[in-house]
């Protein structure tokens, strides 16, 4: 056995030497993947990463660089979750979490371990910071106040146990500054500051509080703050190019609206096996667009869907898991599918059961319906 | 009944679940630790109670099955003759599978309770 998997190195090694004397994407792609076959990761992916420098654009070495990686991490994964579960220690929770969030790019997953972890080692500075970090992605995606009074939370806990963690004071800088309240931001940055002096990222926020300084908001306003940004669904200017700052540019706001698009995803949606009658409203009610079969149903409808429509958004909001996108109630008579997207609400109602497929273009099409508002 | 969630709890994307009675009792729960049963069973109770109220007043009541998709996570309550199984769920989980179980440990529920009976 020793023999064989002597010459199939011998072998692998003789084939990386050709390889890269007469290099092409495909046969630098082979290799990885017989490096991954033959489980030795380190030159698997060793190989990878000269065979992307060379051919930068190639999908297939990026997609084998990815993979080699993937198999990489799985096997240190594994190797944590097993110390996990016979002697549970905070480096083994920050290193797996820390895997999940970077490497993996599955924050969800890492949020998830950080905060099991927690309660068995609350002063790990490290698993605040990647809390803090999803929670401030999620008030960036949602902007829902109780992810950014978490993500300030964890910050400043990290910051507190490691005065000396950068990313957490920075984070918490940035935050408070996106939503006005400059003092507090201030304040974080003079302390960062302490630690290092130049950081182009504090200096461009400070410019603009300073360029806005009327604009600054105090501690006890922000419950108000975090109500307009929660109901805006979007920082206020200010906020959006502090955001910026650490951000690529994104799509702006407030577009001119399409009527016509939803005139016609509400026809195409009157074809739904089963359909008895849809409304579009906005959040605040007024209704954009309505088809049905009875007319004489539908303000009845349009009532009960923007009630139907509050109460998901409130219990999604309770739960924690992030903002209402649609719900699906099936009772006796039919289905209500009831969703948000864009500033407004979509409510249907069908005879009968809808398939999960039939569920996900309809909402789909509705996202697409009011993607111009 | 508490078999019935120990085994759902098993599935893939699962993250808890309960079983809640028509006024909001708690009957037996499966939850990891960061899922508070209080907070979770009072929102249940109250949507159970809303939802039925909205689809009462368009003569189309009460609910069977009603799931809320939230960008990271998802809600499902399930009714089961005289009780309701709340679940909650990863949002990154196949639908119909885990919809398959789910309905599995509601069958399960539904006749542990019309045994009861």
């Amino acid at each position: 056995m020793a023999l064989f998997e002597s010459k199939k190195k011998k072998d692998l090694q003789s084939q990386e030497k050709e390889a890269f004397a007469n290099p092409s994407p495909k046969a630098l792609a082979n290799l990885i993947s017989q490096y991954v076959a033959s489980q030795d990761l380190d030159k698997a992916l060793d190989v990878a990463k000269r065979a992307v420098v060379i051919y930068p654009d190639s999908e297939d070495l990026i997609a084998s660089y990815q993979n080699a990686k993937r198999v990489q991490m799985g096997t240190r994964i594994m190797s944590l979750q097993k110390g996990i579960q016979s002697h549970p220690e905070r480096k083994h929770y920050e290193a797996l979490a820390s895997i999940y969030y970077t490497d993996l790019n599955n924050h969800s997953k890492a949020f998830e371990i950080a905060q099991e972890a927690l309660e068995k080692f609350p002063d790990a500075d490290g698993l605040h910071v990647i809390c803090g970090l999803v929670r401030m992605e999620r008030f960036h995606k949602e902007f829902l106040s109780n992810d950014f009074r978490e993500a300030v939370h964890h910050f400043q806990r990290a910051s507190d146990i490691n005065p000396m963690n950068y990313r957490a004071m920075l984070s918490l800088g940035r935050l408070n500054a996106e939503v006005g309240l400059f003092d507090e931001a201030r304040r974080v940055f003079d302390r960062l500051q302490q630690i290092s002096q130049i950081d182009e990222h504090v200096d461009k926020i400070k410019a603009l509080m300073s360029e806005h300084a009327a604009e600054g908001r105090g501690t006890d306003q922000l419950d108000e703050v975090l109500n307009g940004v929660e109901l805006n669904g979007y920082l206020d200017t200010v906020g959006e190019r502090i955001r910026d700052i650490f951000e690529p540019p994104r799509e702006p706001t407030g577009r001119t609206a399409n009527v016509g698009e939803l005139e016609t995803f509400l026809k195409d949606l009157s074809a739904t096996h089963g359909f008895e009658r849809a409304v579009i409203m906005t959040l605040g009610g007024s209704v954009r667009g309505s088809q049905a079969n009875d007319e004489s149903t539908l303000e009845l409808f349009t009532a009960e869907a923007k009630a139907m429509s509050e109460f998901c958004a409130d219990a999604s909001r309770r739960m924690d898991i992030g903002g209402f996108t649609y719900a699906e109630i099936q009772a006796p008579h039919g289905t209500t599918l009831i969703s948000h997207a864009r500033g407004h609400v979509l409510g249907l109602g069908v005879s009968g059961v809808m398939k999960s497929d039939e569920v996900s273009k309809v909402i789909q099409k509705f996202i697409a319906a009011v993607s111009y508002f | 009944m508490k078999e019935a969630l120990e085994q759902l709890a098993k599935e893939i994307g699962v993250k808890g679940s309960l079983i809640l009675t028509k006024d909001g009792m708690v009957v037996a729960s499966s939850l990891q630790k960061h899922l508070d049963e209080n907070v979770i069973s009072a929102i249940a109770s109250t949507a159970i109670r809303a939802i039925n109220d909205s689809l009462g007043k368009l003569q189309n009541g009460p609910f069977q099955f009603l799931v809320v998709n939230a960008e990271f996570g998802k809600l499902s309550l399930i009714e089961c003759g005289d009780v309701y199984l709340v679940v909650v769920l990863e949002k990154q989980i196949q639908s119909d599978l885990a919809m398959l179980s789910i309905q599995s440990a509601a069958r399960r529920i539904r006749n542990l309770g019309s045994m009861a009976s």
